[in-house]
């Protein structure tokens, strides 16, 4: 009979290092996201939007583009089928229905002709944002119209917003060349650890204070540009890319300012 | 409760300071999840944030992954809500909870299996750890990141949540055996890699509080 020690750990020490490890790890407030689009099941559809609604925050309402903006600050590409096509231009208000029954036979308010929402004031557009439904689309508010224009080959910049104060930002591309979104969303999830790895960067984060996504992406200088858009006041975007040469062209000059 | 909604109505967030939210859960978490029950709003709301950083960190501590750890967590806490109903009185929101978070983080596990080492404080993406234990931690994360996923769940019901053999077990959908031979295989491969740091850091002479002592062969 031979007798193993296997191993030393304590229960005691143990449970304290792990305990240790995991209450160090920094909890930064944050927002439900809800995403809603016709390739999810109803019942997927509408839960989380109706739980975001609730919770004050953004849902994001939309076709492929507004899925691969989703992509961009949640884990959009699998939650999200990017083929649907329903219109993107989808605003109103949401309210929170009760959670039992479950919320499946609630239904999106049909969409307004014009998007009224993303023409409004900054003021109005903010004071909407805790229960509205936003819809993202070729008339979003815009902040800014990003323009990069690199080589042919694929490259990603980095882009960090700072400072907007209780938006879900979204970007999309007016023109994709030949590359389609799938495979858009699929560079911009394979690409999450290499930015990820880059000190101040990273790929769909969605904080209070700080968003940071890869933003561009230049196949033969097809793509022309980036809008983002947001309903905050402050929102101070700062762009950085290694390869691209990289435009800012602010669509709405008073969204720079902070208010007063 | 009251408080709240008057917070959000008056400011547009329901960002509201940890410590008020954390009174009134404690105080009246019966009444929040039944007016979570109504579609209250602003109970929802205090029941999320109140209950989010442990949440996320159970979630990060299966996962690995910040982002995909705060997705599990916003689709757990969605299950959770949606099962209130089946809820029993006598179980705490919290059990059911990180529970569902759980079993949210499987699926963003099978879905997306990450596998992330970060072995150098300068290569955490945002500070996913701090203080002045981050070796330590980033020491403790790594060994955890290279466990299974099953047998991370079972280290973190054990030694993070606390919960017995028999809890952990009802916690996981498991037999208390499984989790007994999980929490073997786990403290079994933890040991190889913390043994290093725990004697460095207190050693012991063996003891009550062995996890894995001595088998005989």
């Amino acid at each position: 009979v031979k007798i193993v020690r296997l191993s030393t750990l304590s229960h005691k020490w143990l449970s304290g290092v792990i305990q240790d490890a995991l209450d160090g790890v920094a909890v930064p407030e944050t927002q439900f996201v809800g995403l809603v689009d016709s390739g999810v099941q109803p019942r997927r559809r509408l839960s989380r939007p109706v739980l975001a609604a609730a919770l004050g925050v953004v849902v994001v309402v939309g076709g492929p583009s507004i899925a691969l903006a989703a992509g961009a600050f949640s884990t959009g590409p699998t939650k999200i089928n990017t083929a649907s096509s329903i219109p993107a231009h989808v605003g109103g208000s949401f309210p929170c229905p009760p959670m039992n029954p479950p919320p499946q036979s609630f239904a999106v308010p049909p969409p307004p002709k014009t998007p009224e929402l993303f023409t409004t004031s900054l003021s109005h557009a903010q004071s909407l944002a805790r229960f509205s439904i936003f819809g993202f689309g070729q008339s979003q508010l815009s902040l800014a119209k990003v323009q990069v224009q690199g080589p042919t080959t694929y490259q990603f910049c980095q882009v960090t917003i700072t400072e907007y104060p209780t938006v879900i930002l979204s970007y999309s591309s007016s023109s994709y060349g030949h590359i389609t979104l799938d495979e858009i969303s699929e560079f911009a999830h394979s690409n999450t650890d290499q930015a990820t790895q880059t000190p101040g960067g990273g790929l769909k984060t969605l904080n209070i204070g700080s968003l940071q996504f890869i933003a561009a992406y230049t196949p033969s200088g097809l793509i022309d540009q980036v809008s983002f858009s947001s309903a905050g006041t402050q929102v101070l975007i700062n762009f950085s890319t290694p390869e691209a040469e990289m435009s800012i062209q602010p669509l709405l000059s008073d969204l720079q300012q902070p208010p007063s | 409760l009251g408080g709240a909604k008057r917070l959000s109505e008056d400011y547009g967030t329901f960002c509201l300071s940890s410590a008020f939210l954390l009174v009134m859960v404690e105080s009246n978490e019966q009444e929040l999840l039944d007016r979570c029950r109504e579609g209250d709003q602003a109970a929802l709301a205090v029941l999320f944030h109140s209950h989010y950083p442990k949440s996320l960190r159970v979630a990060f501590g299966l996962i690995g992954d910040r982002q995909l750890a705060e997705d599990a967590v916003q689709e757990g806490f969605s299950r959770a809500i949606r099962g209130l109903h089946k809820l029993d009185p006598g179980v705490p929101f919290d059990w059911w909870l990180l529970r569902s978070v759980t079993w949210a983080s499987r699926t963003e596990i099978r879905r997306r299996r990450p596998e992330i080492v970060l072995r150098d404080p300068s290569e955490l993406p945002e500070a996913d750890v701090a203080g002045p234990n981050s070796e330590m931690r980033l020491l403790v994360l790594d060994a955890l990141r290279r466990l299974s996923p099953r047998s991370r769940e079972v280290v973190i019901a054990r030694f993070y949540l606390g919960y017995s053999e028999r809890e952990s077990a009802k916690f996981l959908g498991c037999r208390p055996g499984t989790v007994k031979s999980r929490t073997y295989r786990a403290l079994r491969l933890l040991g190889r890699d913390l043994r290093d740091a725990e004697n460095k850091e207190k050693p012991k002479q063996g003891g009550e509080d062995r996890a894995i002592k001595y088998f005989v062969a």
